[in-house]
C-alpha cells in the first residue's frame, strides 16, 4: 500500500492561463493610474503634515492689504480681510484630508459591519439591506443641509454627517463578497466541524473582505472630500476651521466670482478639491481592479 | 507520419501539432507533437485525462486559442492548411465546416435570446438567407435533435430547457450550417447518466444520417467504447496510442492505456475485483522531457525510454493500431493476458472484505488480502446513524399573493448507516442526495423526521450537544480545491477541526496534522505548502485527512472522486477503503457514478426525487435490480467494452421537478411498466420484498418475472 505514496510533483500553474497578454496590458494601465493617484495623495498628505513649515503666513493673521492680487509677497493674493490665500490653501489641506479620511474610515467600519451581517445572516441581512436601500435613495444635498443645520456646525458633526451618507455602497459591495464566500465549500466544511459563526466570520470571511474594504475606503475618501467641500461652500462647515470649501464660500460671499479675483481666489481651491478627489479616486480605482473579484479579469 | 488513416479520405488531419502557452516568462507545453486524423463519416474519440492536451488540440484546429498560444505543425481540413489561414477565412470554416459542442450548454448559450434566434444567428452568419427561412430551418434542426414540439419550444429561452435539452439545442446550433466535422468537447460530462445515454445515441444517429465525421473528446472510456470507430489516447500532450476501437479496448499495448483501462471502476467487472492504481501524476507541463512522457510512471520503462522519444508506429505494417512505446513489440506479445507483475503491488479496493450479508449466492472473492478480511459479517453490524422519515423541504420562491410550494429535496427517507460499512447513495442530479448528507451532518434543518446518532436524536439536543455530535460525522467534498481556504497552509487546513474545537496547543495541532498527512499517504513536508500547489489527488487526500482529524465515526463523502482523473480516482477509492478497514469508519458515499459506488459500497441506496426507491446489498442492487429506475440507471451506464454496444433504449425524459412531484409513484411518468390506476395514484411503500433487499415498486415481482435478467448484470453478482 505504501507504494501509493504519491510523490506527485505539484503541477506548476494549473493549465495555461488564457488572455495573459491582455491581462498584463490592463494591469499596466491600472498600475500607472494608481501610481498617479498615489503620488497626488502622498503630496497632499505631505502638505497637510508640513503645513506650518510650508505656509508663509498664519492663515488667521491679517498679512496684507485686503483684496490684493498675487504678488511676490502673497503668491495667491489676499482675501477680503487681508489673509494670505496660499497659506489658507495649505492649511485647508489639513481640514479637507482629515474630514475625508476620518469620514471614509467611519463609513468603511459601518459598511463592513452591515455588509458582513447582511451577507452572512440571510434573514437579518434582508432587513439590513432595506436600510441600505433607504440610505442610498436619500437625496444627498438636502439631507446634508438639514443634518448640518440640526446638529450644528463643527468638524465632528461634519464627519458624522458625511459618514452617515456614504457607508451604504460599501455595505453592498462587502455583502456581495460575503454572500459569495458564505456558500463556499470550505465554510460549509468549517461549519460541519462545529465552528461557530464568530469563528467562521473571523477566520474565513473577514480576511477576504478586508482588502475589499480598504479599496472601498479609498474610493469613499474621494467622495467624502467632495461632500466636505460642498458643505463648507454652503457655509455649513466648521466656522473655525478654514477649508477649501469655506474659502470658496467667502469668495462667493464677497463677489469674487464676478471680479478678476476668481483667478486666484476661486480657481486654486477648486483645482485642489478636484485634484484631491481625483487622487483618491484613481488610487481607489487601481486598488479595486486588483482586489474586487468581480472586476478582476474573468 | 506513420499513424495510418483508414481507407476513407482524410477529412481533418493534424500533424506534429505543438502548442505552447507563454505566460509571464514561463512556457506551458500543452501539446507536444500530436498526430491524429479523422475520415469522413467516422467517429474518432480523443481520450485523455485533464492536462493531456486533448481539448487544446481541438481548439487549435478551430483557431480558438488565446493570443499567447504558440502553435506549430500542420492542421489540414480537406487539404487546406488551417494554421495558415487568416481570421476571416477561419471564421468561414468554423461553424460552416466544423461544428462544436462544449461541455456546459448553459454557459455556451446566451440567456437573453430565444434558442431559435441563436440558431438562426448561426445560420445567417454563414449563409445569406432571410430571417424567416433561418427561423424555419432552426425549428427543423430542433426537431432533428429530438426536442419535442419544436415549433413551440423554439421561442423559449435557454433557462426553460433542462440540461439535456440544452445540450440538444447546442447540437442543433453546431449542425446549423451542415458541418462536415462535429467536434464534441466532453459534451456529456455535466449531464446525468440517463441523459448522457440519450445524447450519445443522438450524436451517433445524426452522424449516420448526415455522414459527417465526429471527434468526441472525453475522459470517459465507457462512453468512448460505446460510440467510437477509432480511438486516440493522449497523454501529456502526445498521442500514445491510436487504433480501431475494438483493438484498443481488447489489446491495449501502451502501458498508459492498459493502466487506464484497469484503473477505471466498471460495472461489468466481477464485484470486488482490484482496481489498479497508476502511481504519480502528469509530468510538469513546463518541462520538455527528452524521452517518453509516461516513462516516470511506467512499470516497463527501461533506459531508452527516458532518453529518446518513442515514435507513433503501427504495430503491424499498414495496420491501424499504432503505439508510441519503445517496448511495444514486447508488450503487444503479452496482450490479451494480464501484464507481468507490476513493481508496486496491485491495490485492491478493500470492499470485498465485508460481503453484503444478505447475498449468500454471491461468489466469494478469489483471494482477499489477509489484512482486509475481518469477520465476514454474519450479523448485522450496529447502526451508527439512523434516519427516520427524514424530510428536508426548502421554502420555494413564491409571489406575494401566493405562498410558494416547498421544494421537497428529501421527502421521507428512512436509512441506516452501519458501523464499519459503506453505504452508497446514487441518483441523478436533483434527487436530493447532497441535501440528505447535509441533513445528516446537522447542516440542514429537517422539516420532519429525525436523524439519530446511536439513539440520540439530533434536533432534541442543545447547541453544545449538537456541536459535539457533529464531530462524530465529518464530510469530504466533491471539489477539494473549493473546500479549502486557499489562504491557509495545508497543515492549517488539516488542523482546522482541532483549532475549532480547541484540542491541544498550536504545536500539538500541527503535529497531529502532520500525522494525519501520513495517514493519507502524503509526505509531512506537504504541510508547509498551500492547497493550490498540490495536484487534485493530493488535495482530496488533504480533505480526507481533515475529515479524520476529530476521529469521527462517520465520514460523508459527497462525490469524492468525480472531480478527479481516472488514474487518481483509483488511488482515492483505495485509500478510503483502507481507512475504513483500519479505523472502522462508516462511510456514506454519494455519487452519480454507479461504477464507483459498486467498487466501494457494501450497501446501496438508490434515490429518486427525494425518496429511496431501492435499497439493498451491493450485489443485489447491481446484480438483481428490482426497481425499473435502478434498471434504467444501470442500463444507461456505458460499459467500456466496444463489443457490447447494444443496450436497451435509455430512460426517456428528465426527472420531474421536486417542487411538484408526480402523484403516486414518483417514477411512473418515466417508467415503461407503469400501470394506470395504480402507479399514478398510490405511492409504493419501500418494502423488504426480498430478504435484505428493499424496493418501492408495486410491480417489481411482475417485472422480474417478465424480463430475464440482463446477462451483463447477472454476471456481476
Amino acid at each position: 500500500m505504501t507504494t501509493t505514496v504519491s510523490t506527485e510533483p505539484a503541477p506548476g500553474p494549473a493549465g495555461p492561463a488564457p488572455v495573459v497578454r491582455r491581462g498584463r496590458r490592463l494591469r499596466d494601465h491600472t498600475t500607472a493610474l494608481g501610481a498617479v493617484g498615489g503620488v497626488i495623495v502622498l503630496a497632499l498628505v505631505t502638505v497637510a503634515v508640513l503645513a506650518p513649515v510650508l505656509a508663509p503666513y498664519d492663515p488667521a493673521e491679517r498679512a496684507g492689504t485686503p483684496f490684493s492680487p498675487p504678488s511676490p509677497d502673497h503668491l495667491l493674493g489676499t482675501n477680503d480681510v487681508g489673509q494670505d490665500l496660499l497659506s489658507e490653501m495649505i492649511y485647508g489641506t489639513r481640514v479637507s484630508l482629515t474630514v475625508g479620511i476620518v469620514a471614509a474610515a467611519a463609513a468603511m467600519l459601518i459598511g463592513t459591519v452591515v455588509g458582513l451581517i447582511g451577507g452572512y445572516f440571510p434573514r437579518l441581512g434582508a432587513v439590513a439591506m432595506r436600510g441600505v436601500d433607504v440610505v442610498l435613495i436619500l437625496p444627498f444635498l438636502p439631507l446634508l443641509i438639514v443634518l448640518a443645520a440640526y446638529l450644528g456646525r463643527s468638524i465632528v458633526n461634519t464627519v458624522i454627517i458625511i459618514a452617515i451618507l456614504i457607508w451604504a455602497p460599501t455595505a453592498r459591495v462587502i455583502r456581495s463578497q460575503v454572500l459569495s464566500l458564505a456558500g463556499r465549500d470550505y465554510i460549509v466544511a468549517a461549519r460541519s466541524m462545529g465552528a461557530g459563526h464568530a469563528y467562521v466570520l473571523w477566520r474565513h470571511v473577514l480576511p477576504k473582505t478586508m482588502l475589499l474594504a480598504i479599496g472601498e475606503f479609498v474610493a469613499a475618501a474621494s467622495g467624502a472630500i467632495l461632500l466636505e467641500s460642498s458643505l463648507s461652500f454652503l457655509g455649513l462647515g466648521d466656522p473655525l476651521q478654514e477649508s477649501w470649501g469655506s474659502t470658496l464660500y467667502w469668495a462667493q460671499a464677497r463677489g469674487a466670482f464676478l471680479t478678476p479675483a476668481w483667478k486666484w481666489w476661486v480657481l486654486p481651491p477648486g483645482l485642489l478639491i478636484m485634484l484631491s478627489a481625483l487622487g483618491f479616486a484613481l488610487l481607489g480605482y487601481a486598488l479595486e481592479q486588483r482586489i474586487n473579484p468581480r472586476l478582476r479579469r474573468s | 507520419m506513420a499513424a495510418s488513416a483508414p481507407a476513407g479520405a482524410e477529412l481533418l488531419a493534424i500533424r506534429d501539432l505543438r502548442v505552447t502557452f507563454r505566460a509571464a516568462g514561463r512556457d506551458v507545453h500543452a501539446v507536444r507533437g500530436a498526430d491524429l486524423s479523422v475520415a469522413e463519416g467516422e467517429t474518432l474519440a480523443v481520450v485523455g485525462e485533464s492536462g493531456s492536451g486533448k481539448s487544446v488540440t481541438m481548439m487549435a484546429a478551430l483557431g480558438l486559442l488565446p493570443e499567447n498560444a504558440e502553435v506549430s505543425g500542420s492542421i489540414r481540413l480537406r487539404g487546406r492548411e488551417l494554421l495558415a489561414m487568416d481570421e476571416r477565412a477561419l471564421r468561414s470554416v468554423r461553424g460552416a465546416e466544423i461544428g462544436v459542442i462544449f461541455q456546459d450548454p448553459m454557459s455556451s448559450l446566451n440567456p437573453v435570446h430565444t434558442v431559435s434566434r441563436q440558431i438562426a444567428e448561426a445560420i445567417r452568419a454563414h449563409a445569406d438567407v432571410s430571417r424567416g427561412a433561418a427561423h424555419a430551418r432552426s425549428v427543423e434542426l430542433l426537431g432533428e435533435v429530438g426536442i419535442p414540439d419544436p415549433r413551440t419550444r423554439a421561442d423559449d429561452y435557454p433557462h426553460q430547457f433542462s440540461g439535456g435539452m440544452r445540450q440538444r439545442v447546442m447540437i442543433a446550433m453546431a449542425l446549423a450550417c451542415g458541418p462536415r466535422v462535429l467536434v464534441a468537447d466532453e459534451p456529456t460530462t455535466a449531464l446525468d447518466v440517463t441523459v448522457q445515454a440519450q445524447i450519445v445515441d443522438l450524436v451517433d444517429r445524426i452522424r449516420r444520417d448526415r455522414g459527417m465525421a465526429v471527434i468526441w473528446i472525453s475522459h470517459d472510456l465507457g462512453v468512448v467504447a460505446q460510440l467510437a470507430d477509432r480511438v486516440t489516447v493522449m497523454y501529456a500532450g502526445r498521442v500514445v496510442e491510436q487504433g480501431p476501437c475494438a483493438d484498443l479496448f481488447d489489446a491495449a499495448v501502451h502501458p498508459y492505456t492498459a493502466g487506464l483501462l484497469r484503473a477505471m471502476p466498471r460495472l461489468d467487472a466481477p464485484a470486488g475485483s482490484p482496481l489498479e492504481v497508476i502511481p504519480g501524476s502528469l509530468p510538469d507541463p513546463e518541462t520538455q522531457p527528452e524521452g517518453c512522457v509516461f516513462a516516470p510512471r511506467c512499470d516497463h520503462a527501461h533506459d531508452p525510454c527516458a532518453a529518446a522519444r518513442p515514435a507513433l508506429l503501427p504495430l503491424a505494417a499498414g495496420g491501424g493500431h499504432a503505439v508510441a512505446c519503445h517496448r511495444s513489440g514486447e508488450l503487444s506479445a503479452v496482450v490479451g493476458r494480464p501484464l507481468p507483475a507490476r513493481v508496486g503491488p496491485t491495490l485492491r479496493a478493500g470492499t470485498d472484505n465485508v460481503r453484503s450479508h444478505d447475498a449468500p449466492a454471491a461468489a466469494p472473492p478469489a483471494a482477499a488480502p489477509p489484512a482486509a478480511a475481518p469477520a465476514p459479517a454474519a450479523a448485522t453490524p450496529p447502526v451508527v446513524v439512523a434516519l427516520e422519515e427524514l424530510r428536508v423541504h426548502y421554502r420555494g420562491r413564491g409571489s406575494w399573493r401566493r405562498a410558494a410550494a416547498p421544494v421537497r429535496a428529501v421527502d421521507g427517507v428512512t436509512l441506516d448507516l452501519e458501523h464499519g460499512r459503506t453505504l452508497g447513495l446514487v441518483g441523478e442530479s436533483g434527487s436530493g442526495k447532497s441535501t440528505l448528507a447535509r441533513a445528516l451532518l446537522g447542516l440542514e434543518q429537517p422539516s420532519g423526521g429525525t436523524v439519530a446518532f446511536g439513539g440520540r436524536v439530533l434536533d432534541s439536543m442543545s447547541a453544545a450537544g449538537l456541536r459535539d455530535l457533529r464531530r462524530t460525522a465529518q464530510m469530504v467534498f466533491q471539489d477539494p480545491a473549493a473546500s479549502m481556504n486557499p489562504a491557509l497552509r495545508v497543515e492549517d487546513v488539516v488542523g482546522e477541526p482541532l483549532r475549532i474545537n480547541r484540542r491541544g496547543s498550536a504545536a500539538e495541532q500541527r503535529a497531529r496534522a502532520a500525522e494525519l498527512l501520513e495517514v493519507v499517504e502524503l509526505p509531512r513536508e506537504l504541510g508547509r505548502r498551500y492547497p493550490h500547489q498540490l495536484s487534485g489527488g493530493q488535495r482530496q487526500r488533504v480533505a480526507i485527512a481533515r475529515g479524520l482529524a476529530l476521529d469521527p465515526q462517520v465520514l460523508v463523502c459527497d462525490e469524492p472522486v468525480s472531480a478527479l482523473d481516472v488514474s487518481v480516482q483509483a488511488q482515492i477509492i483505495t485509500l478510503l477503503s483502507r481507512l475504513q478497514a483500519e479505523l472502522g469508519l462508516s462511510l456514506l458515499v454519494i455519487s452519480h457514478d454507479l461504477a464507483v459506488i459498486r467498487t466501494i459500497a457494501h450497501r446501496v441506496a438508490v434515490m429518486y426525487l427525494g425518496r429511496i426507491v431501492e435499497l439493498g446489498g451491493r450485489d443485489d442492487v447491481f446484480g438483481r435490480p428490482r426497481h425499473p429506475y435502478t434498471r434504467g440507471l444501470l442500463d444507461a451506464v456505458p460499459v467500456p467494452d466496444p463489443h457490447r454496444r447494444s443496450r436497451p433504449a435509455p430512460l426517456a425524459g428528465d426527472p420531474p421537478s421536486p417542487v411538484a412531484p408526480p402523484p403516486g409513484c414518483r417514477f411512473h411518468e418515466r417508467c415503461a411498466f407503469a400501470r394506470p390506476g395504480l402507479c399514478d395514484t398510490t405511492p409504493p411503500p419501500l418494502e423488504e420484498q426480498r430478504p435484505g433487499h428493499w424496493t418501492a415498486c408495486h410491480l417489481a415481482d411482475e417485472i422480474a418475472a417478465s424480463s430475464a435478467p440482463d446477462p451483463a448484470h447477472a454476471a456481476t453478482g
